[in-house]
């Protein structure tokens, strides 16, 4: 079995963090209490290490770059995929449905191109690359190390799917051209549609309804994730989306992360070269 | 239509008789690009025209699936009627609020052309009739949907279209039909007529 690739960041646990960040915290207070006749930059302090804050590019936003960036996702879901299939993860049974979906992507994004080209834009043949480094590559790292990829896997391209859709419902209402608006309706559905089929398919009817249509909350499984549903809520959602995957720590909690529609960071502007 | 031997189909009925003159009139002259910057807010009055009925279609599904449950489905079918029914009811209740329309008027041939397919106590014959029907929302609001002027109209119709698909997947899989993959992602459609009658 091949393995995604590693990810390229040193690593520090949480509990490293805590440590480190509570430290650092304690001798800034301390510091801060001592200060008198201080001189200098009067921007707000840092605490800590982050990186530096950047400011998005002041790029125009229009309809080739949301039709760009519609394609960067296609391409960065089938990228998944087809790692997915090669490292030996997917179930044999399951080969099938996968291949389907990395056709229905490939034919969103090829229909994708043809429309850029039409609004006087360049194509986008590529993955995100804001996407591939701060969602994909993270979550499949986390993914090999799990304890059930498997499981992990599906969750992760249930969660996929619905932020491809919920990507598209927004560039319906935002795109101006009645064909491209009506082609991005088109491809929230059909994505919408594989979301739900996913978790129909392993869960059968027990992943029909999530209690949160209720309002009440959501029930974890064994392994104490939440379980996942074809219908979550009673309209189509664009909101940020939690996904967990990953190895339990000694405190039986998991890695995290947050799903969020492209905005002005992860757009692909006309300016951008191409990054395959 | 038999869901497990139905092929992708792409008839559909015409939209004249669903939309009328003025309605028309309002789409081909929205046919043309408009900036979303430029786009009203709140829907405009040819939007409350279409969402009208729109409304009163949501309506009927709502009375449809109400139909389903009383008639005796049981289990995972018991919980889908109640939920999509509520859904739909939900959908006409977010349109009578964006246009001030009231939510009172179902459109009654629609209602009466699928009351007898919805009225089973069996859940495959049910999964048929409601898996068809949120196709059909879904190629109707999405033939719609360009035609709409206001970024409101917009916005609510693109966020009920997804349901509509997440929906009839779910459907597909009550049916028992979720491994074949044509049915389940390109399903066969048909435009619904919106404006025919109405009930209250």
């Amino acid at each position: 079995m091949s393995t995604f690739p590693p990810r390229a960041e040193s690593q520090v646990s949480r509990r490293q963090a805590f440590k480190i960040g509570g430290i650092t915290v304690s001798l800034a207070a301390l510091v801060a209490a001592c200060g008198d006749d201080r001189e200098g930059d009067t921007a707000p302090g840092r605490v800590g290490y982050a990186p530096p804050v950047t400011d998005p590019p002041d790029y125009t936003v229009d309809d080739a770059v949301r039709l760009r960036t519609a394609s960067s996702l296609e391409y960065s879901v089938i990228a998944v995929y087809e790692r997915a299939l090669e490292s030996g993860i997917v179930e044999p049974s399951s080969d099938e449905l996968v291949s389907r979906l990395i056709d229905n992507h490939q034919a969103s994004a090829d229909q994708l191109a043809a429309l850029t080209d039409a609004e006087g834009g360049v194509p986008w043949e590529c993955t995100n690359p804001w996407l591939d480094d701060r969602l994909i590559e993270p979550v499949l790292q986390a993914i090999q190390s799990s304890d059930d990829p498997a499981r992990d896997l599906l969750r992760f391209a249930v969660a996929l799917e619905t932020l491809a859709a919920s990507t598209h419902q927004v560039f319906a209402v935002e795109l101006t051209a009645p064909a491209a608006k009506t082609f991005a309706l088109e491809t929230a559905t059909s994505e919408s549609r594989q979301s739900a089929a996913l978790v129909a398919i392993d869960r059968g009817p027990d992943g029909y309804i999530s209690p949160e249509v209720y309002g009440e909350g959501v029930p974890t499984d064994v392994e104490g994730l939440p379980n996942i549903y074809s219908i979550t809520s009673r309209f189509g959602s664009v909101g940020q989306a939690e996904l967990i995957v990953g190895p339990a720590d000694e405190n039986g909690s998991r890695e995290s992360f947050n799903l969020q529609t492209p905005a002005e960071n992860s757009f692909i502007y006309n300016e951008l070269e191409p990054t395959c | 239509m038999d869901l497990v031997s139905a092929e992708p189909a792409t008839s559909r009925r015409s939209l004249i008789g669903a939309l009328g003159a003025a309605g028309l009139a309002s789409a081909a002259a929205l046919a043309v690009a408009r900036p979303a910057s430029a786009a009203p807010y709140s829907p405009t009055e040819p939007d409350k025209a279409v969402l009208e009925q729109a409304l009163q279609l949501e309506l009927a599904a709502k009375l449809l699936y109400r139909d389903a449950v009383e008639a005796g489905l049981t289990d995972a079918a018991l919980e889908v009627a109640q939920v999509f029914g509520d859904n739909h009811e939900a959908y006409a209740d977010q349109f009578a609020a964006i246009t001030g329309i009231s939510a009172d008027t179902y459109n009654e041939t629609f209602y009466d052309e699928l009351k007898d397919e919805f009225a089973t106590s069996d859940a495959a014959q049910f999964a048929q009739a409601a898996w068809e029907l949120e196709n059909n929302f879904a190629a109707t609001y999405t033939e719609l949907f360009t035609g709409f002027e206001s970024v409101e109209s917009q916005t609510v119709v693109a966020s009920i279209v997804v349901l509509n698909g997440r929906m009839a997947t779910v459907l597909a899989d009550l049916a028992g039909v979720s491994d074949q993959l044509n049915l389940v992602f390109d399903p066969p459609t048909e435009i619904v007529t919106l404006t025919e009658g109405a009930g209250s």
